[in-house]
């Protein structure tokens, strides 16, 4: 057990050491969401207030609030450390030890998230404070209560999610862009730059039997109350069934790639 | 006169030699061509969904209708076309730590010429500058605006300044490496800042477009070719957008004297 301990206290340091570039980061996450803020308050506008797409005023300038943080937070880039260590031969070395690779990279991934956890919990009560003064919005104890464990498991979702896809470097060499490409077009999906629902009824109707949406979209809409509090628990309950679905396809790539892996790199 | 005539046609000469080695060498590996256009199509996702929620709905970005807003995001796309393809613009911060820059001294003709325009990216720019040049005609088209060489050219010599205010900053932001050892916080604000021009800036509050057109001034590069041909700019909006982008370009000139006077090769 403490060697996965040693490799989640090892992502949080590294996660500490590029503070300043996190930070950065986390700045440049607010330029798109002014841009967004300004959409939508042109956009109710013209619409005298009512709701749009299923969320009223407030909860769309939540959503858009939170969900450059939250895509941010989940997006834990396994990809590109499992296809170095494919393509460089450094797996080599997690096959002589003791150690079970994927454990090993998701206790580093939660190490690395713990920091951020931290600042996504004060920014999301800022963000709460500024909306209950500027619009009087008031969101439910037990909303922000399940927010929190539905964001975990969403980081954790897209570990496995991003962990499925990286076993493709087993068997292709020059994926590197094509993992850029899909990080973005499955944030796009998820409800990273917008709800979901803005994409039409039937992709929100399909995105409910997919993992894609439980990474972004709906732990945002817990929090804004768009779910009641028991559908959040169901939407909980969803989230675990794809971990353990995708931790099951993670596996089963991972050991059918070794099967194919020459250490021919490192 | 004709000296400075020939002088040009070399320099035009070497630019265009330098796109088809680039265009060359990219075409020699043709599958990291097509992944390089493929991580930009997913990008361009992202600015066409802003479009799509403005279309859809039908909304107005100030006076600006939803129509007339295809023709900001055009230009948008397009200028970032163009700000992929300046590689050598962008590549300077790693030349520069590398020390790569010794090479390229040795070699006959301006080194800032040669280090700006010796390197494209036709993968990352081929797909905005194609998808922004039909939204602009497209968008031209649907707002009915007149097609007359006036209205064309005013358009053509905005998109023109806007080109030369793209080459200008993003010059800046790469020579700040002369000075600080790490550019990966001031690309991303750049890049953040950049992202402002994917709506059109009549969607701003009044400080933020006076912020974006006098104080940091990015959003002449993509607002004043359409607001120009819609008719939306005074004359001294119209003469601001000529003056910026000269400015920029004598300024960036001069960073960059400054920067290679502090260049040491030490990593050489």
């Amino acid at each position: 057990m403490n060697k996965y301990k040693t490799a989640f206290l090892v992502g949080v340091s590294n996660s500490m050491e590029f503070r300043f570039d996190f930070f950065m980061n986390l700045l440049s996450t607010v330029f798109p969401i002014i841009m967004q803020v300004f959409i939508w308050i042109s956009m109710y506008g013209g619409n005298g207030g009512d709701a749009m797409y299923g969320y009223t005023f407030p909860q769309m300038i939540l959503y858009v609030v939170v969900a450059g943080a939250v895509s941010k937070f989940t997006n834990t880039g396994v990809e590109y450390l499992v296809n170095e260590d494919i393509h460089s031969g450094g797996i080599a070395k997690y096959l002589v030890r003791p150690v079970n690779y994927i454990g090993f990279r998701l206790c580093d991934t939660i190490g690395n998230k713990l920091a951020s956890m931290i600042t996504m919990v004060i920014l999301t009560l800022l963000a709460l404070l500024v909306l209950f003064f500027a619009v009087d919005f008031v969101v439910v104890p037990a909303a922000v209560l399940l927010f929190f464990p539905s964001l975990i498991l969403a980081a954790v979702l897209n570990f496995f999610l991003f962990f499925c896809l990286s076993t493709m470097a087993f068997w292709l060499t020059e994926i590197g862009n094509f993992f850029h490409a899909m990080s973005v077009v499955i944030m796009v999906m998820s409800g990273g730059v917008f709800p979901v629902s803005v994409f039409g009824h039937t992709y929100e109707r399909i995105s409910r039997f997919i993992p894609l949406s439980y990474t972004i979209n709906y732990p945002i809409q817990i929090l804004s109350g768009v779910v009641s509090t028991g559908e959040a628990v169901e939407v909980l309950g969803i989230q675990l069934v794809w971990i353990f679905l995708l931790a099951a396809l993670a596996r089963l790539g991972w050991h059918r790639g070794l099967q194919k892996y020459v250490a021919v790199g490192g | 006169m004709k000296e400075r005539w020939r002088v040009l046609k070399w320099y035009l000469k070497v630019a265009l030699h330098f796109g088809k080695l680039s265009l060359q060498s990219v075409m020699e590996y043709p599958l990291n061509f097509a992944s390089g256009v493929c991580v930009e199509l997913a990008y361009m996702v992202i600015k066409l969904v802003y479009l799509y929620v403005v279309v859809s709905t039908g909304m107005k970005v100030g006076s600006l209708t939803a129509n007339m807003v295809v023709i900001f995001v055009g230009t948008y796309i397009f200028m970032t076309g163009i700000w992929m393809l300046l590689s050598g613009v962008n590549g300077i911060p790693d030349q520069v730590v590398r020390g790569d820059l010794d090479l390229i001294m040795t070699k006959p003709g301006s080194l800032q010429f040669l280090q700006t325009f010796g390197k494209y990216n036709f993968a990352l720019a081929l797909p905005n500058l194609a998808a922004g040049t039909i939204l602009m005609v497209v968008g031209y088209r649907i707002c009915d605006i007149p097609v007359t060489p006036g209205n064309i050219a005013i358009f053509i010599f905005y998109l023109l300044m806007g080109t030369i205010l793209t080459y200008s900053f993003g010059l800046m932001a790469s020579l700040l490496v002369f000075w600080v050892t790490s550019l990966n916080a001031v690309n991303t604000l750049y890049s953040a800042l950049w992202d402002y021009n994917n709506m059109p800036m009549e969607l701003y509050p009044k400080i933020i477009k006076q912020i974006g057109t006098f104080l940091i001034p990015v959003f002449l590069i993509t607002n004043w070719s359409g607001m120009a041909v819609l008719g939306k700019l005074d004359v001294l909006q119209l003469v601001w957008g000529i003056v910026v982008p000269v400015l920029a370009f004598f300024l960036s000139r001069q960073i960059w004297k400054a920067g290679i006077r502090r260049y040491t090769s030490a990593n050489g």
